[in-house]
């Protein structure tokens, strides 16, 4: 039990870690809680942020760092909220905490790599597979491994796993798949909801190929190829035959801006574009990149960025949204139809890959919050004077990029001390 | 430290791979440690509960564990007062050199001495907040009454804070209370809003808490946080007093960025000093504040620069301001003769020249827009109104109102270039290239709205007004924003204590202001709290030690007070070096910089980093081993190392690593040190620097860089090969690159062969 | 270098736009889809992205010279496909007929034809007219010697000169009228400057090759989102073409008659007999295709566009002119004569009022239509 006044901040991304370590370090205990075994949501499956063009490992870590010090801070992994009751001041909320199935002290791989159990990269976006027993990420917090129940017990009685099972046991790494889920109860004054987002479903855009055509990725995918520890080992290749590109097209409002599919604007797919468009031009000197838009939405300091990409002639910049992809049968090639409304002509361009900027959904839509919350029509969850003691931060609240989140997530900080003052 | 206890950890393979025995003999019989231990996994409970009780009975003050990275079980090798030193055996070692070879164990043996040399030497007593002589004020000061300081000002009373609310009109209220209505910021996003600030003022008016002076500026802001003067000026004639500065070179910097396509080496703003005591006015009042929150927002920039669309030329040319103010107070006329208004051009994405690029965007322009095209077809029914943009931009659910805005069949969108505005029988003529009609158009209109830029005020002035010895302003960057990092350290600006919110940090719409205004006073809070218990924050947040300055031999270079990245230390008449403790972000720059060497850190200083150097054991010429030196920022550099040893990477292990709080803090005596002591080759490894730097301490690989170039000038005078040192930096995802950079320098150095002051 | 030219939006045109089934105009915002998802548009300044802002900013003249709006053909995969919720294909309807309605001569029929309000005395008309004719009929020596138990026969009801006369009269009124449009609408159409580099064809095989497009029926076929469209009114356009080859063979066939009364091509024809089969064959067709066409209107509204008064105020004429064609000929068959007189005196309304109304109504589209695309092939813009 955690004593009256703490902080609850649902959602371990980058919102989420910043409200309870700035929350923490203004002086309240904080209880966090992630779905994930680790930390970091989004943007730990980023390559780079724009428009510094720098790691978001460089300041997770540093978060990382905050957090392994400062002893104010709970962290649940594997967990959900399955409860809350209680009003500001004095919540009572149920925690589903789900086990590691491992329980690990030493934070190496070396031994994981034998586990004869493979699964789905979910990380990767299912492009490779990944060991049933593993460290989630590189730089994961918490450094300790997690072991997939299913698999392992599909395979629990065989010889290959026992003796693997005792190899980790030396290594000081036990795998105890009868571990069960607890529920912990955490008493809170103020509730912080940093849930997050997540990609909309590119099979929903029924003419732009996605699904149906190998070539055609998503911008989180590419963020993916893009990053060291993805499954290219940040070889940016074509997923069909992994053969090097040499002109990509990149498909801005891939389902935004769009009644049939997500009516709003995603707000950071433009920059997600433009700051991808770098990585292959890093990779490929002679690539050709073209970037089909409606409106290039840079706000405030990013246009310097655009203004940056734009002066790469290899960039090409087409304002005209793409309504179709299609294959060609003979070359394999993916052509991108659409116009170029400057000049009023179709574009018919021939490219080894596209990029699908597809948007931001709120984690509320599907999974809103056990506690009488606002929403807006799309499922982002909105600030409610009416119900004070729950303050939505991040990208459940708007789309938004990495520093306006973490802007928006220390102002929830506030509003949750507000919530706690003793 | 006085006794040291030893705890050598034999589980992650390193009994395998090690000869632990070895590492034994070296803390018992080199460096006579009263205790040392050995097992696998100390990081046990039980394990960890064994050192409580040996702190207890041997009545250990300081460990050393080796084991595990530092950046492993940190939470759970923490001891109540005790000093504790982390040897890296396992990324660093075991995991990057191969098991049971000569090499790897004389590495992990130097890696030993290291620490336990390094936990003889250091001390760590929190100095402040005893050593300070007056208690840590927690009121936290905003300037600026604009919705954000409001609300900052608001945020900081709720949350239980004394508060001191400056602003420079007769009236709280700023822009948000000039304007006629706001564009929605929620569902359905569709309709206009009524500004609603009054009740928000009227709040902070009767809120006890806060303190308010209207019509006031600071007119000097002395001290550090926690303990920081203000004097505040009440009305006065501002622009005679010389505390209000107009950066003229400022300007003309942004002026020369807007029209090249690099932008060129922007000058400096003058140096500029906050006003003497004896300046200070009789009638200025004085308050004592922990923390300021900068709130005072932007200004319009200026329609003259726009000349070639009737900027200032023509009364019908108006900027978007100026309708704001028309439609609040009625009737939507015509300057020129008053007439009604039946058409109305909007311009947006404006520059100086069509050909320019934007260098900025100041994000609400297009919104301010819409916004206004619909209240002036509510205001005159009849009027048509022409919205001209380059890259429409609603983001997010703001496309709502657009899309709503757009049903207007009196409003009129086009993508176009705009080329020029003329007068033409009475009325105004724009002039469109490339519109989305399909041809160059011209259109006849009545009056022509610009959507001016927002231009931050502390790109004119250095409102606050700083008793620092750096400069009497915040350090901005070229658009005039006191930044730092914006990504991952919004709010922060390069002086301790002090947050930006709002509209000086970067243009955004109210409603963002308003969660603005509250992040900047939880930074402001946190920076009081932790302050009040004599620690750190952000990014060594919680870091309670602090440096001492050995005044005896300071020779007034005045080195300290000019490269400290947060102008944390100032000089008295005599250029005496004066520290601000509660200013200090612990990054040990100024250590770095100090010819005298007497600026040090309990467990961080000449002394402690020497006696780690002078730990390694280097094998004489004819072992041919040579030693290389890596002085790596332990940020970002330090936790890439980890992850190559993580991916079992190999590299060169002659190579002894030292990680540095910035790399900033890389003093060259370490570098003499280090000859003297026979290393053959340094290597200098911190982060990014230039416009994108990564560092934390925003230039500290940049110094360290400027340092490296003097002490290879001074080495080539000694006859001695520079190459023998190289500064390199990564990022903290660079860990593939660096086996390859190490490699390739220890054969280099091979090359070199060894330093001729080897022993 | 383009030259400048001052734009001033035509508000009334806008409205009218928006009034004849074009509301969702306002809604594009130029993103472009629906000039990629339309199969029947050229690369060369695609259409209908540039027709949707000219009709939002209400640049009427652009629209009247511009052959794009006659190349839709209104199967919708614009509508379907806009991520705005505009829909194209109903806007460009809506052009169609504020043009037919702006070259309408004269102008207040072209409104009336437009406006329920007006439809009691559009339909008088008409039938004023075929009462004329009974009256004129019966005044002659020999009119009214019908035998209501004896054979029907219809020329003594109403002169068959009577109604030829009619006929000639009507014919003439519609070139004039109809034609002046027409002629109107193809000199706007040639201030059109040519598209770089497009080879046109000659203005005969231009012809010809139209005269092919519409006998077969291919660009429809291109049509994804409202297939059935396709079917509907391929067979409404030959039932069309049937019987008005039928009717005009029959035409001739009297006026021969009147010249060498040896010869006797007098109506009624033999049930067998070839043009009366022919004649079926097209009511048939046209029923079928109304049929079709009012189904599709009606279940798949999304797909088949909006559906105004001008197209149900036209569909519904060309329906019963068609079912009382029919009924006529059973009725006559089953010797009702009576009934048969009546029946033939309603068929009589209603084909005066389709001929009549033919410049104004949806009709009109088709000659507007040909023209465009016969200037399309020759300007070489689509063929």
């Amino acid at each position: 039990m955690s004593e009256k006044g703490s902080v609850l901040v649902v959602g371990g991304g980058i919102s989420g870690i910043t409200t309870a370590l700035e929350a923490a370090e203004a002086g309240r205990k904080v209880v966090l809680v992630e779905k994930e075994p680790y930390l970091g949501g989004r943007v730990a499956r980023m390559n780079k942020y724009f428009p510094k063009l720098c790691p978001p490992t460089c300041g997770l870590e540093i978060n990382f760092k905050r957090l392994r010090q400062n002893p104010d801070i709970k962290v649940y992994t594997l967990s959900q909220v399955e409860n809350i009751s209680g009003e500001k001041g004095n919540y009572k909320v149920t925690i589903k905490v789900n086990p590691r199935y491992v329980d690990d002290r030493s934070a190496t791989t070396q031994c994981v790599e034998e586990c004869p159990s493979e699964i789905d990269n979910e990380l990767n976006y299912n492009m490779d597979k990944i060991k049933a027993v593993r460290l989630p990420l590189d730089m994961a917090y918490p450094m300790k491994l997690v072991a997939d129940r299913d698999a392992l017990e599909k395979i629990k009685d065989s010889d290959e796993y026992n003796k693997f099972a005792s190899e980790c046991e030396k290594k000081g790494i036990k795998i105890n798949l009868d571990d069960v889920p607890k529920t912990i109860e955490e008493n809170v004054g103020s509730i912080v909801w940093a849930t997050g987002w997540q990609p909309y479903d590119a099979t929903k855009l029924d003419n732009l190929g996605f699904g149906k055509y190998k070539d055609v990725i998503t911008n989180v995918i590419m963020e993916r190829l893009a990053s060291q520890n993805g499954p290219t080992n940040g070889q940016i290749t074509r997923p069909s035959d992994g053969k090097k590109v040499e002109t990509v097209a990149f498909v801005q409002c891939a389902g935004s801006r769009d009644e049939n599919y997500l009516p709003y604007c995603s707000g950071i797919c433009c920059l997600a574009s433009l700051k991808q468009a770098t990585y292959i031009r890093d990779q490929y000197p002679d690539a050709k990149i073209y970037i089909f838009y409606i409106d290039l939405r840079s706000h405030g300091r990013f246009e310097e960025f655009y203004n940056r990409v734009q002066k790469d002639e290899n960039i090409i910049l087409i304002k005209g949204k793409i309504a179709k992809v299609t294959e060609d049968p003979q070359t394999k090639d993916l052509i991108v139809e659409g116009e170029n409304t400057d000049t009023g002509e179709k574009v018919g361009t021939k490219v080894d890959m596209v990029v699908l900027a597809t948007g931001i959904v709120p984690s509320t839509k599907d999974e809103p919050a056990p506690i009488d919350a606002t929403y807006d029509e799309f499922g982002f969850m909105l600030e409610d004077p009416a119900k004070s003691g729950i303050h939505p931060a991040g990208c459940v609240k708007k789309p938004m990029d990495v520093g306006s989140s973490l802007s928006d997530a220390t102002a929830a900080a506030l509003k949750a001390l507000i919530d706690t003052v003793k | 430290m006085e006794k040291i206890g030893v705890y050598i950890d034999t589980g992650y393979g390193i009994g395998e791979a090690l000869d632990i025995d070895a590492l034994k003999d070296v803390a018992v019989k080199e460096y006579k440690v009263p205790l040392c231990k050995t097992r696998d996994y100390w990081c046990d409970e039980d394990a960890v509960g064994e050192i409580k009780s040996d702190i207890e009975k041997e009545g250990l003050d300081g460990l050393v564990i080796a084991g595990t990275s530092p950046r492993v079980h940190r939470d759970i090798f923490s001891f109540e007062g005790i000093y504790v030193e982390r040897v890296n055996l396992r990324e660093q070692v075991i995991w990057c050199h191969p098991a049971g070879d000569e090499d790897t164990q004389m590495l992990a043996e130097d890696n030993l001495r290291m620490g336990i040399a390094r936990a003889k030497k250091s001390s760590f007593k929190p100095l402040f907040p005893e050593t300070l002589d007056e208690d840590i004020d927690k009121t936290i000061l905003v300037v600026g009454g604009g919705i954000t300081g409001i609300t900052a000002a608001q945020g900081a009373a709720d949350a239980g804070y004394k508060v001191v609310l400056v602003e420079k009109e007769k009236e709280l209220g700023g822009w948000a209370a000039k304007m006629y209505k706001y564009y929605p910021v929620t569902s359905p996003y569709t309709e206009l809003e009524g500004p609603d600030i009054e009740s928000k003022i009227e709040a902070v008016k009767n809120n006890d808490r806060i303190k308010i002076y209207t019509g006031s500026r600071i007119f000097k802001l002395q001290g550090a946080p926690g303990l920081f003067d203000a004097y505040i000026m009440p009305d006065g004639d501002w622009e005679n007093k010389p505390s209000y500065l107009v950066y003229e070179a400022k300007k003309a910097a942004l002026a020369s960025a807007e029209g090249k396509e690099d932008k060129k080496e922007e000058e400096k703003p003058p140096e500029t000093e906050a006003p003497k005591e004896e300046e200070i006015p009789a009638d200025a009042f004085k308050e004592r504040v922990g923390a300021a929150v900068l709130a005072t927002g932007w200004r319009p920039d200026d329609p003259n620069k726009l000349e070639f669309l009737g900027g200032g030329k023509f009364k019908d040319v108006i900027t978007n301001i100026q309708m704001e103010e028309m439609a609040k107070n009625g009737a939507i006329k015509r300057p020129s003769d008053g007439k009604e208004v039946n058409s109305v051009v909007f311009l947006q994405s404006l520059r100086e020249n069509e050909e320019n690029p934007l260098i900025y965007c100041s994000s609400v322009c297009d919104m301010v827009t819409l916004k206004q095209a619909r209240y002036l077809r509510e205001k005159n029914p009849d009027a048509k109104a022409y919205i001209l943009y380059k890259n429409l931009r609603a983001p997010g659910q703001f496309e709502l109102f657009y899309k709503k805005t757009q049903e207007d069949e009196n409003i009129f969108f086009s993508k176009g270039n705009v080329y020029g505005v003329e007068e033409e029988g009475g009325g105004l003529v724009v002039k469109v290239k490339d519109s989305l009609l399909g041809e160059d158009i011209k259109i006849k209109t009545d009056m022509v709205v610009l959507g001016m830029g927002m231009v931050p005020v502390t790109l004119d002035s250095s409102v606050l007004n700083l008793d620092y010895r750096q400069n009497a302003a915040v350090p901005t960057n070229k658009f005039g924003y006191p930044d730092s990092h914006f990504v991952c350290f919004p709010y922060e600006t390069q002086r301790t204590g002090i947050y930006s919110a709002g509209c000086i940090r970067q243009a955004m719409d109210h409603a963002s202001c308003i969660e603005d205004g509250l992040g900047a006073t939880l930074k402001a809070i946190q920076c009081v709290e932790l302050t009040s218990q004599g620690k750190a924050v952000s990014p060594r947040a919680g870091d309670t030690t602090y440096p001492e300055f050995f005044m005896q031999r300071c020779t007034q270079c005045k080195r300290c007070t000019e490269e400290c990245p947060f102008g944390a230390i100032n000089e008295d008449e005599k250029a005496n070096p004066l520290p601000n403790q509660t200013r200090c972000r612990r990054c040990g720059i100024c250590l770095g910089a100090c010819p005298e060497r007497i600026i040090s850190f309990g467990d961080y200083s000449i002394e402690v980093i020497g006696s780690m150097i002078k730990a390694i054991n280097v094998p004489d010429e004819f072992e041919e081993k040579p030693r290389i030196l890596l002085f790596i920022c332990e940020n970002d550099a330090y936790p890439a190392l980890d992850m190559t040893g993580f991916h079992r990477m190999q590299y060169n292990a002659w190579i002894r690593v030292i990680p540095m709080r910035c790399l900033g803090s890389m003093h060259l005596v370490w570098i003499a040190d280090a000859l003297a002591n026979g290393f053959d080759g340094m290597f200098l490894m911190g982060c990014e620097k230039g416009d994108d730097y990564q560092c934390h301490f925003v230039k500290g690989s940049e110094l360290a860089g400027i340092r490296m170039e003097k002490i290879k000038e001074t080495l080539d005078r000694l006859m001695l090969e520079s190459e023998r040192i190289r500064v390199e930096t990564v990022s903290i995802a660079d860990y593939n690159k660096i086996p390859e950079m190490l490699d390739e320098f220890a054969e280099k150095i091979e090359e070199l062969g060894p330093n001729p002051y080897k022993v | 270098m383009k030259q400048e030219n001052y734009i001033e939006p035509d508000s009334k045109f806008i409205k009218n736009i928006i009034n004849r089934g074009g509301g969702t105009l306002k809604k594009c915002f130029q993103c472009a889809t629906c000039s990629v998802m339309c199969k029947l548009s050229p690369d060369y300044k695609p259409f209908p992205r540039k027709e949707m802002i000219w009709s939002q900013w209400g640049l009427k003249d652009r629209l009247i010279q511009d052959p794009d709006v006659w190349l839709c053909h209104q199967c919708n995969d614009c509508s379907v496909n806009c991520p705005r919720g505009a829909a194209p294909g109903d806007v460009l309807d809506a052009v169609r007929r504020s043009i037919i309605e702006y070259f309408s001569l004269p102008k207040f029929l072209g409104k009336m034809v437009g406006e329920p309000k007006f439809l009691p005395v559009i339909l008088t008309i008409p039938v004023l007219l075929v009462l004329l004719l009974i009256s004129l009929s019966s005044q002659n020596g020999h009119g009214f010697n019908i035998d209501l138990n004896g054979e029907i026969l219809f020329r003594n009801f109403i002169l068959y000169n009577c109604i030829d006369i009619a006929a000639v009269i009507l014919t003439l009124f519609i070139v004039i009228c109809y034609g002046t449009g027409l002629f109107r609408f193809w000199k706007e159409l040639n201030k059109n400057p040519l598209p770089p580099g497009a080879t046109g064809v000659g203005i005969v095989s231009g012809v010809i090759k139209t005269v092919v497009e519409l006998l077969t029926h291919n660009k429809f076929k291109e049509c994804e989102a409202n297939s059935l469209r396709y079917w509907a009114h391929l067979f409404i356009w030959y039932g069309f073409l049937l019987l008005f080859v039928a009717t005009t063979i029959v035409f001739l066939g009297i006026q021969l008659t009147h010249l060498k009364h040896d010869l006797n091509l007098m109506p009624p024809w033999g049930i067998i007999s070839p043009i009366k089969i022919f004649g079926n064959l097209g009511a048939i067709a046209l029923l079928v295709g109304l049929i079709l066409v009012i189904y599709n209107r009606l279940t798949n509204e999304e797909n088949a566009g909006k559906a105004t008064y001008f197209d149900w105020s036209f569909i519904i004429l060309l329906l019963v002119v068609t079912i009382t064609g029919i009924l006529t000929e059973i009725i006559r068959m089953a010797s009702l004569a009576l009934l048969a007189y009546i029946m033939y005196t309603l068929h009589l309304v209603f084909v005066f009022a389709l001929l009549l109304y033919m410049p104004y109504s949806k009709f009109a589209h088709f000659l507007y239509r040909f023209l465009a695309l016969v200037h399309a092939k020759v300007s070489g813009r689509s063929i």
